[in-house]
């Protein structure tokens, strides 16, 4: 855990130099939780909403395309929430994932289940990380961008 | 209170529980691996009194000196974050085991009354 602990330190690092991260940086829960929530309003909507509204549907998520755009706003969101202090809030939001990728709970093929183990497996091996000594957060869940 | 103002602060209020609910998830896990660490000494210590049981020669205390003081220091350290999760979470512990508000003056289960606690919160 060390060694990981180490490999953050340095990853963090490396995204400093970026000028974007600067920039990103204070928003990266709201990416974070923000891209899993319009990913569950998409499975929510299709699940709910009748057949013939999902051509307006697939306009906001497919066309936009708002779909795609939160899954990058997730992966961002979770690496710089990886490397920052707010590295304990990663687990629970990867939980999320695994939610999201399994609902609405009905036709789950095999490589979602398998997605969602992988989700639920990391959440926990990071939920064990950030319980460690060695995990770099910090208890007020702000002023993480000092360094 | 117009709607939005509502709505904010209700998604202050729920981010604000959120925040808490992960730090005190974060503690447990803490503990919990503690105590791990915990059992692990105690079996160690168990292994070497075994094996000098069966060779008739007892080891001497000194030897296992050291996981009695780890393990004491563990235990400071779950009690720690325990007294951390109470002031996290607004709560304190009764003596008799009921959780109450951290403002309470007497608990609502046996009637204790909180004397030291108010005088280390004047303290602090
Ligand atoms: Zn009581």
């Amino acid at each position: 855990m060390q060694q990981f602990s180490v490999v953050l330190q340095e990853t963090r690092k490396w995204f400093q130099s970026f000028r974007l991260y600067g920039v990103l940086a204070p928003f990266e829960l709201h990416l974070l939780f923000g891209a899993l929530g319009i990913q569950f309003l998409h499975e929510l909507l299709y699940a709910i909403l009748p057949y013939s509204s999902h051509h307006a549907l697939s306009v906001i998520f497919e066309t936009i395309p708002l779909l795609v755009i939160s899954h990058y706003a997730f992966w961002i969101g979770a690496w710089m929430t990886l490397v920052s202090g707010n590295v304990k809030y990663l687990p629970y939001a990867l939980w999320i994932n695994a939610f999201v990728i399994l609902f609405p709970f009905k036709n789950i093929g095999l490589n979602d289940l398998v997605g969602a183990l992988v989700y639920v497996g990391l959440g926990y091996a990071l939920f064990r990380y950030t319980a460690s000594a060695y995990a770099n957060v910090n208890p007020s869940g702000r002023e993480t961008h000092k360094f | 209170m117009s709607f939005f103002d509502k709505l904010k602060s209700g998604v202050a209020e729920a981010g604000n529980k959120a925040k808490i609910a992960v730090e005190v998830n974060r503690l447990k896990m803490q503990n919990s691996s503690k105590q791990k660490e915990i059992d692990q000494e105690y079996q160690h210590i168990g292994k070497m009194v075994f094996d000098s049981l069966e060779r008739e020669s007892m080891c001497s205390p000194e030897q296992l000196q050291p996981m009695v003081d780890r393990i004491v220091q563990l235990q400071d350290e779950i009690q720690l974050n325990l007294h951390q999760i109470n002031a996290i979470a607004d709560e304190k512990k009764c003596t008799c085991g009921h959780t109450v508000p951290v403002a309470a003056r007497f608990c609502p289960e046996c009637g204790h009354q909180f004397i030291e606690i108010e005088k280390q919160e004047g303290d602090v």
